[in-house]
């Protein structure tokens, strides 16, 4: 039996989890769209903001927990941080190797221009973890909510801002779409990709440096985004073939009622988003450090 | 004397194994065939035909089974799969998945130009790849692929697997969406490749193509090989067929109407000229 590289050098697929429906039926599942969205929208606020590693470790246990909750197979949502991970890792060696700017703190090694100090290595620490846990509780909220529910929510959500003049229906559709389409369109990178192969173009089964796989990648895109243009065109047929006039005077079959779940996990994400900050805003982190030295 | 060309043993196949939407393709394939033979492989959607094709390239390695091809073990990982492209062509389902490049021209090059060639003898190859196919090389070396009709985007597809010059050509559902005009036309050049000795597998569902191109047939169904023979054999099989979700070439069927009316004609033919022989001979008792 062969290791799992070689045998899924096309299977593009496997590795996007941004955007995939995983219908388990869990707690997660049947939560309210709009409850989840504002949940999701405060979560990746928090996380962006918070320089407290102590904090994103505790946000990365709580998506952890919310994936075991949603009955999530945790080594499938992983796989979706496997695209992202050279660049997180070019960017936490940048981060390492520049020289700091100010707070400069304990020099751990230093050669000709390169300077590598503990503040170097928590930034880089920390833009690994951000990026992870971000990957991570987007992953979450689209394996829980499919196409229909984040329509609706969004465009619920939006509506007071309707009277400002943003067509919020046509702006949920619009993203809505563009979420669906991520696994779509690397279903068809993937037929390409197999179609070009099939004619002598080297793929490199996986192998090669970063910069040789991604040059390998560039004669897709072409083709990619016209196949993505043309997507759109019929789609954009399909819907008016069926009576898709816009927002206006459009009604539901479903209507949203929001229940006690929602609410409780509302707060939750809300205290969530408190701890984070108050971790940033007290430096927690440093408090940690000197109890440890 | 010909000999084994492609073998395939106990070969399965998981999509996304590992992952909450794993789907099983193929359970166990067996399949042989011979230079210079064309197979036919039948069976309704699903079953598991373009799965198995996209393993004779490559482009899929097994997961479980062997798969050798002209002498080459696919599961292999020193395997050169380049090589082994050269060797095997594969025409996909649709062309649009076959044809990227803006210009008919460039794409039926794009496999050549990765083989090396460069120049006049690239030219020379795009011309003899596009006159294999029936197109005229002056008229549609510069006209834009989204331009082309379905009849003519096959033709280019095809051209463009062609000009790698392969020893064995896969063909997925290769008459699927032409006009009958279309079809015939097609039909009639893969069996002018069949008589210069290309060796064929078609998947298809059109049992009519069968009937005019196979050498030997194996029917499909959820993954595993149900029937397999010759394809006068596997016609007469039509209940066997039929449980299986699939028809027999319209011949078999006009056939099987007259027996059923009474009249004491054979199951096995596969063309309208041997079907008026066999009528002939029942009515006149010949």
């Amino acid at each position: 039996m062969e290791e799992e590289g070689a045998l899924s050098e096309f299977e593009f697929l496997r590795n996007v989890t941004i955007g995939q429906y995983l219908p388990t039926g869990s707690a997660v599942h049947q939560l309210d769209p709009r409850a989840k969205l504002a949940m999701v929208v405060l979560f990746l606020a928090g996380v962006v903001i918070s320089t407290s590693l102590a904090g994103l470790v505790v946000a990365l246990a709580a998506v952890l927990a919310g994936l075991a909750l949603a009955r999530i197979p945790l080594r499938y949502a992983l796989q979706g941080v496997r695209p992202a991970l050279p660049f997180l890792i070019l960017l936490a060696l940048l981060q390492v190797f520049t020289i700091p700017q100010n707070d400069v703190g304990t020099v751990l090694w230093k050669w000709w221009l390169l300077t590598v100090t503990v503040t170097d290595l928590v930034a880089a620490a920390l833009t690994l973890l951000r990026f992870v846990v971000l990957i991570l509780g987007l992953s979450l909220f689209s394996f829980s909510t499919n196409t229909t529910e984040l329509t609706h929510g969004t465009e619920h959500l939006l509506r007071p801002l309707q009277r400002l003049g943003l067509p919020a229906h046509e702006f949920a559709l619009a993203m809505t779409i563009a979420v669906r389409f991520v696994p779509l369109l690397a279903l068809e990178a993937e037929r390409i990709a197999k179609a070009q192969a099939s004619r002598g173009a080297d793929f490199g089964h996986g192998r090669g440096s970063f910069v040789q796989r991604t040059l390998r990648m560039l004669p897709l895109l072409v083709p990619l985004f016209v196949t993505a243009l043309r997507r759109a065109d019929t789609l954009v047929m399909a819907m008016e073939a069926r009576c898709y006039t816009g927002g206006k005077g459009r009604t539901h079959l479903i209507h949203l009622h929001a229940r006690r779940a929602d609410a409780f996990a509302l707060l939750v994400v809300l205290l969530l988003v408190t701890l984070l900050l108050t971790a940033t805003w007290l430096k927690v982190d440093a408090r940690i450090w000197s109890w440890i030295l | 004397m010909s000999g084994t060309l492609i073998e395939v043993q106990g070969l399965c196949h998981t999509y996304m194994a590992g992952t909450p939407l794993a789907q099983p393709s193929l359970r166990g394939i067996e399949l042989s065939v011979d230079e210079g033979q064309v197979a036919a492989l039948i069976g309704a959607t699903g079953s598991g035909k373009s799965t198995l094709l996209q393993h004779l390239n490559g482009l899929l390695r097994p997961q479980q089974g062997r798969v050798w091809v002209s002498g080459h073990d696919l599961g292999d990982p020193r395997t050169d799969l380049r090589r082994i492209r050269r060797l095997v062509g594969l025409v996909f389902q649709r062309p649009e998945d076959q044809l990227f490049e803006t210009y008919v021209g460039d794409d039926v090059a794009y496999g050549p130009r990765q083989a090396g060639l460069r120049g006049t003898e690239l030219r020379e190859r795009v011309r003899w790849a596009v006159g294999l196919v029936g197109l005229d090389f002056e008229r549609y070396k510069d006209r834009l692929v989204g331009t082309l009709s379905g009849g003519e985007r096959r033709k280019a597809g095809l051209a463009g697997v062609l000009a790698l010059r392969p020893s064995i050509l896969l063909l997925d559902e290769p008459t699927a969406g032409l006009d009958p005009a279309a079809r015939s036309d097609l039909l009639a050049q893969l069996s002018v490749l069949h008589q210069q000795g290309m060796t064929m597998l078609i998947a298809t569902h059109n049992m009519d193509d069968v009937a005019a191109l196979a050498d030997v047939v194996y029917v499909l169904e959820e993954g595993r090989i149900a029937l397999r023979g010759r394809p006068r054999e596997v016609f007469a099989q039509a209940g066997a067929l039929e449980a299986l979700g699939l028809s027999v070439p319209s011949v078999v069927s006009i056939m099987a109407a007259l027996r059923a009316t009474g009249l004491a004609v054979p199951l096995s033919v596969l063309t309208l000229d041997e079907a008026e022989v066999a009528i002939l001979a029942a009515v006149c008792g010949l």
